[in-house]
């Protein structure tokens, strides 16, 4: 099964521990263990495939750089997420994005845009308008979610994983069936 | 926290272990104490009234950083003018010390007069936001200004008493020390550093020695005077780049080399008007300026010859620093979009500009200025300015001094404060907010940010200048500023658990900083085959933290990029290294890591990031209350958190460490590492050690 590293990044308070906790439990338990192994992983079939998420996210870290430098080297696909209740969470986004490309050192990389608490309309600030431009501008796929609501919370995922398949289409495993070359 | 004082003053301090003073007036001819410290500033006061530079009827309107040095703040009450001898004695009163990273003017957001006098207290270095322009971003921004003001609390102040006038103020000009346009040739400091003072002295020997000529009597442009020893901007930046290819810095860095030198008073303008450019412009050097003729003796050449490298290395690290203040003092029309590229990035890391957006930083980069004050006592502004301007303090301290007959309320720390600002060692973020009513005059400071004094805490102030490189930057910069979430948006912040949290970057951009700062290949595998066996070292104390600090670092694009340096590491640190870099694997939740460390005897110290994930989940991922019940499981598992880091400090460390030669030394040096910490300038210096391939 193929495993898909996604890593949630955007300012504090957006939501993004409710997206992952969210789409990692489905529903709701009384006990969630975040230190367990499976804690961020979810086996998903996406397109008659069976895929293993694992998500990285940097909720409660956000003002630390170490954490989210390690998950963007580490991450395939990347999920930027703001407020559409704050507009400072939204202008934070450029700038990680910036980061992500230089780390990847490449402008094709999967990321979804997603505008979180669209329960709140009537404390909304950022347009759908503005969301959709900037995803435009960034080339990626916009949804705005709501994780209280369970609105799109899965979508972002999926998405996600046809970007990466598209981007990079899984080969490994012929490779893998190459024969060994052993020296004597 | 002591209060004196019932009800007609109020502070409040949110986090830090601040400590001030409330006294009112009857109490202060009790406080002798605070009459003799009094009088002390009254001295410098008197010795420095011809260096005001913000005075009480300036419609002084500008925000200001300060970058260095720092400030007194002094309020004067308006009736006392008249008799002020008198009256100083009694009552001038230091409100606070503006410490580094600190903002002051605040005010501006509410359009209030100066509440005070700001003097400055050491050499220092500030950035000024003009009124004007603020006002525009502002406008343009209403919702993030208005959060800033959330967040410093600034809106408890805004009372309508605060708006009057102070129209019994003497009305004559005085000079105002802010000036409009800042001289960029002026130095930013009373008298040069060791370090740079040194190197001036180095290059200033071998130049003097060198066939070229370089150095010698020339006429300026007018023809009249003729300048001693001196040199245009390009050829001393040719001679200093011939003298080290080794270096292999660009001709900009080597700009930035002397331009360090311009700013602490080693080498001037002529006349005395420029900074240091790349230009047919000539400078010289202050012993020549002075009317100095020695020559150097062939035992001066041997000993500077010997101290080259040193020179060298101590103007390098000191040159993007430099660019950047001397791009700071060009008039705002005057920036490239390059050079508004570069104060964006340093404003990203003014703690006071955290909770603005970065689009509002972007345009505050626009119009942000450097001044730098020298010298000690100097005024920033009086009470009952129009003070409309904000200044943040990136280093130093501001003493915020209050005298005048009738101050109801005063903040006072006397003796405390050189432990506050200089001496304490730990970096401490505090928010107040302090009122002083008077006869419906009232005024308000706010300061926000660190009192950093990591640097002030290896004892004296000058030290400042010795490490004024990217080490000190590294400490104001870049500093994660970590709250406890919660939907009670507690304003706390805690204090240890950041500094923590920030040695963490100061180690991780120490080890690319050292790798990058090697120019030969051999040697820097040598350095990069050290920092491996570091690691190795923290890992064999347990001290996990660092362990993924340095490995980090490694790991960073600019260091791992270095395939030619990677390839010649011998194959047994190749293996150690990959060993490591596999505890720093977050997949399946940090299983490496979390497997490795519990197997670990106390002591350990923990990769603290993932404790604090693991708490903010717990949080978030857990409801507190469940159908009216306290939800246990919750509860439970934050303990189990808990217990996890009281585990790893449940034994002390004992071990025996080599004992080296120069213990001291290499305390201090690990006190207080010097590091880069500016991605770009990381990866350009990196794309020059070893140039992309195509």
């Amino acid at each position: 099964m193929r495993e898909y590293k996604i890593v949630v990044l955007g300012s504090g308070g957006v939501g993004k521990s409710a997206l992952t906790v969210q789409f990692v439990q489905g529903i709701f338990v009384e006990k969630y263990d975040p230190t367990i192994e499976d804690s961020y992983r979810k086996q998903v079939e996406v397109d008659g495939q069976q895929c293993m998420l694992e998500i990285l996210d940097t909720a409660g870290t956000e003002q630390f750089t170490a954490m989210r430098d390690l998950y963007m080297k580490n991450g395939q696909g990347f999920i930027l997420v703001y407020s559409i209740t704050a507009q400072s969470t939204f202008n934070d986004l450029s700038d990680l994005r910036e980061q992500i490309l230089r780390v990847k050192d490449t402008d094709d990389v999967p990321m979804v845009l997603v505008g979180n608490k669209c329960d709140l309309e009537e404390e909304r600030v950022v347009g759908k308008e503005q969301g959709a431009s900037l995803a435009r501008a960034f080339a990626c796929t916009f949804l705005e979610t709501s994780a209280k609501a369970k609105v799109n919370v899965n979508d972002i995922f999926y998405d996600l994983v046809r970007q990466v398949n598209k981007k990079s289409p899984e080969k490994k495993q012929k490779q893998k069936k190459k024969p060994l070359c052993v020296l004597l | 926290l002591n209060q004196n004082d019932s009800g007609s003053s109020w502070y409040i301090v949110l986090g830090g272990s601040l400590e001030v003073r409330l006294i009112t007036t009857n109490t202060q001819t009790t406080q002798t104490n605070t009459i003799e410290k009094a009088s002390v500033y009254l001295k410098r006061y008197a010795s420095s009234r011809d260096d005001i530079f913000l005075n009480q009827n300036d419609s002084g309107s500008s925000w200001y950083i300060v970058l260095g040095g720092s400030l007194e703040v002094r309020l004067i009450t308006t009736n006392t003018q008249t008799t002020q001898t008198n009256t100083i004695e009694k009552t001038i009163i230091t409100l606070t010390y503006l410490g580094v990273g600190a903002t002051f003017t605040e005010t501006l957001l509410g359009d209030l007069p100066r509440g005070a006098h700001i003097i400055t207290k050491t050499t220092c270095e500030l950035l000024r936001i003009q009124y004007r322009d603020f006002v525009e971003i502002k406008e343009r921004n209403k919702d993030v200004i208005s959060e800033l003001q959330m967040n410093t609390k600034i809106k408890n102040g805004f009372e309508p008493t605060i708006s009057k006038s102070s129209p019994s103020m003497p009305t004559q000009a005085r000079r105002t020390s802010t000036p409009d346009c800042p001289n960029p040739a002026e130095p930013i400091v009373e008298s040069p550093s060791v370090p740079m003072a040194r190197a001036g002295w180095v290059l200033r020997t071998l130049l003097l020695n060198d066939e070229s000529g370089t150095l010698r009597d020339r006429k300026t442009s007018g023809g009249r005077t003729i300048a001693r020893r001196c040199a245009s901007g390009s050829e001393l930046v040719d001679w200093l780049m011939s003298l080290a290819p080794s270096l292999a810095v660009s001709r900009q860095i080597t700009t930035g080399m002397w331009q360090a030198l311009l700013e602490e008073g080693v080498i001037y303008h002529v006349n005395g008007e420029q900074a240091f450019r790349d230009k047919c412009i000539l400078y010289n050097f202050w012993q020549d300026k002075e009317g100095s003729s020695s020559q150097a003796t062939a035992q001066d050449i041997a000993e500077a010859e010997e101290h080259l490298e040193e020179a060298l290395l101590a103007l390098a690290r000191r040159a993007p620093d430099a660019i950047l203040r001397y791009i700071l003092r060009k008039q705002p029309l005057d920036r490239t979009s390059e050079d508004l590229e570069q104060i964006y990035e340093e404003l990203l890391h003014l703690k006071p500009l955290h909770h603005l957006s970065n689009s509002v930083r972007r345009e505050l980069a626009g119009v942000v200025m450097f001044e730098a004050h020298p010298r000690k006592g100097e005024i920033l502004f009086h009470q009952g300015d129009e003070g409309k301007s904000w200044y943040i303090i990136i280093q130093g301290s501001v003493d915020v001094v209050i005298y005048g007959k009738g101050c109801v309320t005063s903040l006072y720390a006397g003796e405390d404060f050189g432990k506050l600002a200089l001496v304490n060692n730990a970096p401490r973020k505090y928010s107040y907010v302090f009122h002083q009513g008077d006869e419906g005059k009232s005024w308000y400071i706010i300061i926000q940010g660190s009192v950093d004094v990591v640097i002030y805490g290896k004892g004296c102030v000058t030290s400042l200048y010795a490490g004024e490189d990217f080490g000190k930057l590294a400490l104001v910069n870049n500093a994660p500023r970590y709250k406890f979430r919660g939907p009670n948006r507690f304003q706390q912040i805690t204090a240890n658990l950041d500094v923590f949290l920030r040695r963490f970057n100061e180690i991780q951009y120490w080890v690319i900083t050292e790798i990058l700062l090697v120019t030969s290949l051999n040697k820097r595998v040598q350095i990069l085959r050290k920092m491996i066996k570091l690691a190795a070292y923290c890992k064999e104390y347990r001290n996990i933290n660092a362990l993924f600090a340095v490995l980090m670092g490694l790991s960073n694009v600019a260091v791992s990029r270095l395939s030619l340096t990677w390839d010649k590491l011998p194959s047994k640190s190749k293996k150690t290294y990959t060993e490591l870099e596999a505890l720093i694997d977050p997949s399946k939740n940090h299983r490496a890591y979390r497997q490795a460390v519990s197997k670990l005897q106390s002591p350990v110290i923990p990769f603290m990031p993932l404790l604090l994930k693991d708490l903010a989940f717990t949080h978030d991922g857990n409801k507190t209350v469940v159908d009216g019940l306290v939800n246990f499981e919750k509860m439970h598992m934050f303990a189990q958190t808990l217990r996890t880091l009281r585990y790893c400090r449940t034994r002390h460390l004992v071990l025996d460490p080599p004992t080296p030669k120069c213990e001291s030394e290499v305390k201090s040096y690990v006190s207080c590492l010097r590091a880069m910490d500016n991605q770009r300038i990381l990866t350009s210096m990196s794309q020059k050690l070893e140039p992309r391939r195509s």
